[in-house]
C-alpha cells in the first residue's frame, strides 16, 4: 500500500469523476447531463495525465542546444498518455456537439428538455396508443358478434 | 537578487494584487455596469503587467518577442471584451443602479 | 511534498468547487459560462503538470468550441432548469459515494504521484520513443548514429523486450535506457544480436531507419500521435468529421424563406467591427503557426484547426452568416471537411504505393528517411486541421440557424 501523501491526488480526480456522475444520474435536464458528461471525461483525463508525470521531469519536447550539454538534465515525462487524452479530448467535444444536436431535436419534438417530462409525455402516448387499440379490438370484437 | 528580477517581482506582484482587487469589487458592486468596469479595467491591466514582468526573467530574445506580441494582443482584445459585453447590455435596456435603488442585484 | 503537487492540489480545489458549482447552478447559461472556467483552469492543471499539448487542446476546445456550442444550443431550448422539490437526490448520491469508495480503494495499488519507477515507463515506452523519435543527441539537426550502433540489430528489432532486468523497479536500466549520460536515447536492448536482420528484408518491407528524427520532430507527442499511432488519429479525423456529418443530419432544415437569413446584427457597432477587421488575418495566421509548429513545440493539427475555426466564427458573429457565406461558401465547407480526411488516408495510400506500408511516412523520401517522416507528419497534421477547423464551422452553422416556424 503506498502511503496517502502520494496517492491523495487521485482521489481528488475520483472525486471530480463522482460529481460528473452524480450529474448524469440525477439531474433531469438534459444539457446539464451532457455537461456533466463533459466532467467525468475530464476527471478520467486527470487521472491519465498524473500517470505520465515523473519527479523533476519536463513537457516532452526534446530540448537541444548548438553544442555541449543537453539542455534538460532530467528525465522527459512519458509521453504516450499525453497523446491517449489528445484524442479523447477531441472525442470528447464531438460526442458533446452531437448530444447537443439530439437535445435540439428533442426540444422541436417534445417542447422540453427535462427528463422526467419526456418519460411522462411518452408514457401518456404509449397508454393511449394501448387504449387506442383497445378501442378497436371492442370494436372488432362486437362486429364479429353482430355478423354471429 | 539581481535588478531584473526585482522588476518582474514586483510586476507580477503588482499584477495579482491589481486582479485580486478586481475580483473583490466583482462581489462587492451592486449592479452590472459598475461590476464590469471594475472587473473590465484591472483584468486587461494586470494580465499585460504580468506579461511585461515575465519579458525580464525569459532567458532568449524570441520568448520574449512572443510574450511582447501576447500582451499586446491582450491590450486590444480584452478591452474590446468588455465593450462587447458592455454594449450588449446597454442595447437590452439594461438600467444603471442609482443611488436609492434598493441594494441592488446579487 | 514536491511544488508541483502543492500548486496542482490549489487548482484541483478551484476546478472541484467550480465543477460543483456547474451542476448545482439552475441557470443553463451561467452553467455553460463555468463549464468554460472549468475547462480554462483544467487547462492550468495541465500545464502544471508538464503536458503542453493536451493543455494547449483543453484550452482551445474546452475553453473556445464547446462554450461555443453550449450557448448555441442554449439558444434554442431553455434558460433555466426547472426547479425541484428535493434539492439532492439521495439515492444518486449513495451510489456515487460508492462507486466512488470503491475506485479509492483501488487507487491505493497506484504507484505515487510521480514515481519514476512506475510500470508505465519500463519497457514499451523507450522502445517506442527509440523507434518513433529516433535519437535525442545533444547537438540539434540531424545527426549521424553514434559510435558502437549496429544498424542491422535496430532494423531488426520487432518490438519485442530481448533482455528483461532481474528487478522491474530498477530505475538504473531506466534511466540509461531513456537518457542515458550521453544524451542517447538508445535502449540497451537493441544492442542484442540475436534478432538477425534477415527477418525483415523481404520485398515491400521497409526497413525503419537508423535516423536521427531529432532535427525535424522534437515535440514527440506529436511525433506519436502521426506516427506510432497514425491509425488512431487517422480515426479520429473520422470520428470529428462524423460529427459533423452527423450535426447536418440531425440539424440542417429545408428552408422556406430562402437561402440566406436575417443578415448581421453586429456590423454597426464600429469598436467590434474594426477589431474583428484587424484580428481575423493574425488568428487565421496563428492558426496556421500553430499547426505547421506542432512539430517544433506545442501544437498540431487539433489545436491550430480549432483556432481556425474560431476566426471563421468570430468573421460570422459580427458580419453575419451571409457574409460568411460569401467567403466560404457552404459546399466548400463540406467538401473541406472530405478533404482533410482524404488527406491523411491518401498520406497513408500514398506511402503504401510507394512500396511501404500503409502510413509509413518513411517511404516519402527515400534517400533521407527521417526528412520523409516529418514530411508525412506535416502532411497529416494539415489533414486534420482543415478538419477539424471546416466541422467545427459546420457545427456553429448548424447551431446558429434561426429556428423556421
Amino acid at each position: 500500500m503506498t502511503d496517502v501523501l502520494g496517492i491523495y491526488n487521485y482521489w481528488i480526480y475520483v472525486v471530480l469523476m463522482m460529481i460528473g456522475l452524480y450529474g448524469v444520474i440525477a439531474k433531469p435536464n438534459l444539457i446539464k447531463q451532457a455537461i456533466a458528461l463533459g466532467l467525468f471525461q475530464t476527471g478520467i483525463f486527470l487521472y491519465y495525465i498524473s500517470m505520465a508525470v515523473i519527479d523533476g521531469g519536463t513537457a516532452p519536447i526534446w530540448t537541444t542546444i548548438e553544442d555541449g550539454a543537453q539542455k534538460f538534465q532530467g528525465p522527459y515525462d512519458n509521453p504516450l498518455p499525453h497523446v491517449l487524452i489528445l484524442t479523447a479530448i477531441v472525442v470528447s467535444v464531438s460526442v458533446l456537439a452531437v448530444a447537443l444536436a439530439l437535445i435540439i431535436n428533442i426540444k422541436r419534438s417534445y417542447g422540453t428538455i427535462e427528463a422526467d417530462e419526456i418519460e411522462r409525455m411518452d408514457h401518456e402516448d404509449r397508454l393511449s396508443e394501448f387504449r387506442a387499440g383497445q378501442a378497436l379490438d371492442a370494436a372488432d370484437d362486437a362486429e364479429a358478434h353482430h355478423h354471429a | 537578487m539581481q535588478a531584473h528580477e526585482i522588476v518582474t517581482t514586483v510586476l507580477l506582484a503588482l499584477g495579482c494584487v491589481i486582479s485580486l482587487t478586481g475580483s473583490y469589487g466583482l462581489l462587492r458592486m451592486p449592479d452590472f455596469y459598475t461590476r464590469l468596469h471594475t472587473a473590465g479595467k484591472t483584468d486587461s491591466l494586470a494580465q499585460v503587467m504580468i506579461f511585461v514582468g515575465l519579458v525580464f526573467v525569459t532567458p532568449d530574445l524570441l520568448t520574449q518577442l512572443k510574450l511582447v506580441m501576447v500582451a499586446m494582443i491582450l491590450m486590444i482584445a480584452a478591452p474590446t471584451a468588455t465593450h462587447a459585453i458592455t454594449k450588449a447590455a446597454h442595447l437590452h435596456h439594461l438600467r444603471p443602479w442609482t443611488k436609492g435603488d434598493p441594494g441592488g442585484e446579487p | 511534498m514536491t511544488a508541483i503537487v502543492l500548486i496542482d492540489t490549489l487548482l484541483l480545489l478551484l476546478v472541484t468547487v467550480t465543477a460543483v458549482a456547474i451542476i448545482e447552478v439552475r441557470n443553463l447559461y451561467a452553467s455553460a459560462m463555468l463549464t468554460s472556467v472549468y475547462s480554462l483552469l483544467m487547462a492550468l492543471v495541465w500545464v502544471n503538470m508538464h503536458s503542453m499539448d493536451v493543455a494547449f487542446t483543453e484550452a482551445a476546445v474546452g475553453g473556445g468550441i464547446s462554450t461555443i456550442l453550449l450557448i448555441g444550443t442554449l439558444v434554442h431550448t431553455a434558460r433555466e432548469e426547472k426547479p425541484r422539490k428535493r434539492r439532492l437526490d439521495w439515492k444518486a448520491l449513495l451510489l456515487t459515494g460508492l462507486c466512488g469508495g470503491a475506485l479509492i480503494y483501488g487507487t491505493f495499488d497506484m504507484p505515487r504521484f510521480g514515481d519514476p519507477k512506475a510500470p508505465i515507463h519500463h519497457f514499451r515506452v523507450p522502445e517506442m520513443m527509440a523507434q518513433t523519435v529516433g535519437f535525442v543527441t545533444s547537438r540539434a539537426g540531424k545527426q549521424a548514429p553514434p559510435e558502437g550502433f549496429d544498424p542491422s540489430a535496430y532494423r531488426s528489432f520487432n518490438g519485442a523486450v530481448a533482455s528483461v532486468p532481474a528487478d522491474p523497479t530498477d530505475t538504473a536500466w531506466r534511466e540509461t535506457s531513456i537518457l542515458a549520460q550521453h544524451g542517447i536515447m538508445l535502449p540497451k536492448v537493441l544492442g542484442h544480436a540475436s534478432h538477425p536482420a534477415a527477418e525483415h528484408t523481404e520485398a515491400g518491407h521497409h526497413q525503419h531507419p537508423p535516423d536521427d528524427f531529432n532535427g525535424h520532430v522534437p515535440n514527440s507527442v506529436t511525433s506519436l500521435l502521426a506516427a506510432y499511432r497514425g491509425y488512431d488519429t487517422m480515426f479520429e479525423t473520422t470520428v470529428i468529421f462524423t460529427a459533423g456529418v452527423s450535426l447536418i443530419l440531425l440539424l440542417r432544415r429545408p428552408r422556406r424563406e430562402g437561402y440566406l437569413q436575417r443578415s448581421a446584427p453586429l456590423a454597426d457597432q464600429a469598436v467590434l467591427r474594426v477589431v474583428t477587421k484587424m484580428a481575423i488575418p493574425f488568428i487565421l495566421l496563428f492558426g496556421l503557426y500553430v499547426i505547421t509548429h506542432g512539430e517544433l513545440g506545442p501544437g498540431g493539427g487539433f489545436q491550430g484547426g480549432v483556432v481556425v475555426a474560431c476566426a471563421f466564427i468570430l468573421f460570422a458573429l459580427i458580419f453575419g452568416r451571409p457574409a460568411l457565406y460569401r467567403v466560404l461558401p457552404p459546399p466548400v465547407c463540406d467538401l473541406l471537411t472530405g478533404l482533410g480526411v482524404l488527406m491523411y488516408s491518401g498520406t497513408g495510400a500514398a506511402c503504401l504505393l510507394l512500396g511501404g506500408q500503409f502510413l509509413d511516412y518513411s517511404m516519402l523520401n527515400t534517400l533521407s528517411p527521417g526528412d520523409g517522416e516529418a514530411l508525412g507528419m506535416t502532411l497529416v497534421e494539415y489533414g486534420v486541421g482543415i478538419t477539424v477547423s471546416m466541422v467545427m464551422l459546420t457545427i456553429f452553422n448548424q447551431l446558429a440557424e434561426e429556428q423556421s416556424k
